[in-house]
């Protein structure tokens, strides 16, 4: 998979890159739409172990691949799609707040999916016993608690600019609370636990491999490699320290931590002082990012390039 | 609460993006190299959801990958 991609030329020879870069096949059909069909309506398309009825086979599919190629992966797409968006008349905007006319589609961002594998195949998140807990182990519960801890005290990964922050709990489908879900109608929570999306889970409690954790928080700005990052970190931790407790304080309105306009310098603040994500970075990775975001911090997207008279 | 961290970015200068991700690489590289040496896979998928506007044809399209 160590490959380089030169982006300019994948908006003009899609099959190039479906040869050469085998994965790239899930978003093909994405493109040929785009291009050929140019329909309205809503595409959606699978990258990685999700979620759909075969989500068994592409789940032992992705399950030995290198965590930092997917995030690789994600960041030239995202380097990628403005251009070749904008070859087929298309405006690209980054998930937050589009015209109130459309909020409802306003939503997700990036999101992550996490399960954990014994070398038997089973699924650590799965236990047959908890029907009362949507069939999760007790160790996914404490993963999910894990993250919740480490979005709180990470935020700046999660949204990088002032303008990131217009997106939680305004619309319906983005989080408004830093919370643990295990329904997937509890779409307001920044973490789920969760089996198919679409299907609810009492329905799917037998289905052990689809159990996973999904990583709501993240906006489509944020930095793939960094929002990973924020999932392992949590679940090594977890996985490595079983004894150790985790703090969690229950569901808290992102809105009261994050305030647009203020919410960078009290989320930087917070994140440079903690001592779970100098844990989870490493001393050196940690203070450079701490650098980085505060070089960062006053960014704010020049929305109007991407829609002219946006508020 | 806000930090004044100007003079510690301007003391150790900060990072571009493209260093950030190549250390976060690592650290993902060494999260995956203790599980597996403890016989574990971390299983992970991503989805990234942009909007596109095309005023000529229909308003809205949510691109999920």
């Amino acid at each position: 998979m160590e490959k380089d991609i030169d982006i300019a030329s994948l908006s003009r020879d899609l099959l190039q890159l479906k040869r050469d870069f085998p994965l790239f096949n899930h978003i093909y059909p994405l493109f040929n739409h785009i291009y050929k069909e140019n329909t309205p309506g809503v595409c959606e398309i699978v990258f990685g172990p999700k979620i759909s009825e075969k989500t068994h086979e592409i789940t032992r599919m992705v399950r030995h691949y290198p965590y930092a190629d997917l995030a690789k992966q994600l960041y030239e797409l995202k380097e990628m799609l403005p251009d070749l968006l904008k070859s087929t008349q298309e405006i690209p905007i980054v998930a937050f707040s589009p015209t109130e006319k459309y909020h409802k589609f306003a939503s997700a961002g990036l999101h992550t999916n996490f399960s954990v594998f014994a070398e038997d195949n089973s699924n650590l998140f799965y236990d047959p016993r908890r029907a009362s807990h949507g069939y999760f182990s007790p160790l996914a519960q404490k993963c999910a608690e894990q993250l919740l801890a480490v979005q709180k005290e990470g935020l700046p990964i999660y949204a990088p600019t002032p303008a990131s922050y217009k997106r939680f709990g305004k619309y319906e489908l983005a989080p408004s609370q830093f919370g643990v879900g295990y329904s997937v109608d509890k779409r307001f929570n920044s973490v789920a636990c969760r089996s198919l999306t679409s299907i609810p889970v009492h329905k799917h409690g037998q289905h052990q491999e689809d159990k996973h954790i999904e990583d709501r928080l993240a906006g489509a700005d944020a930095n793939p490699y960094l929002v990973l990052l924020a999932g392992f970190g949590s679940i090594y931790k977890v996985l490595t320290e079983p004894e150790c407790p985790v703090s969690f304080s229950g569901p808290t309105p992102i809105k009261k931590i994050g305030d647009p306009g203020k919410a960078c310098d009290a989320a930087l603040y917070r994140f440079e002082h903690s001592p779970l994500w100098k844990e989870i970075a490493g001393e050196k990775l940690h203070r450079d990012l701490v650098a980085y975001f505060a070089q960062n911090q006053g960014l704010e997207q020049d929305r109007s390039e991407y829609l002219p008279g946006f508020r | 609460m806000p930090i004044d961290n100007k003079p510690f970015v301007e003391k150790t200068g900060a990072p571009n993006v493209e260093q950030i991700n190549r250390e976060v690489a690592e650290r993902l590289k060494f999260f995956e190299d203790k599980l597996r040496g403890r016989g574990l896979h971390l299983v992970c998928g991503a989805e990234l959801e942009f909007f596109t506007l095309n005023e000529k044809r229909t308003p809205w399209k949510k691109i999920l990958i």
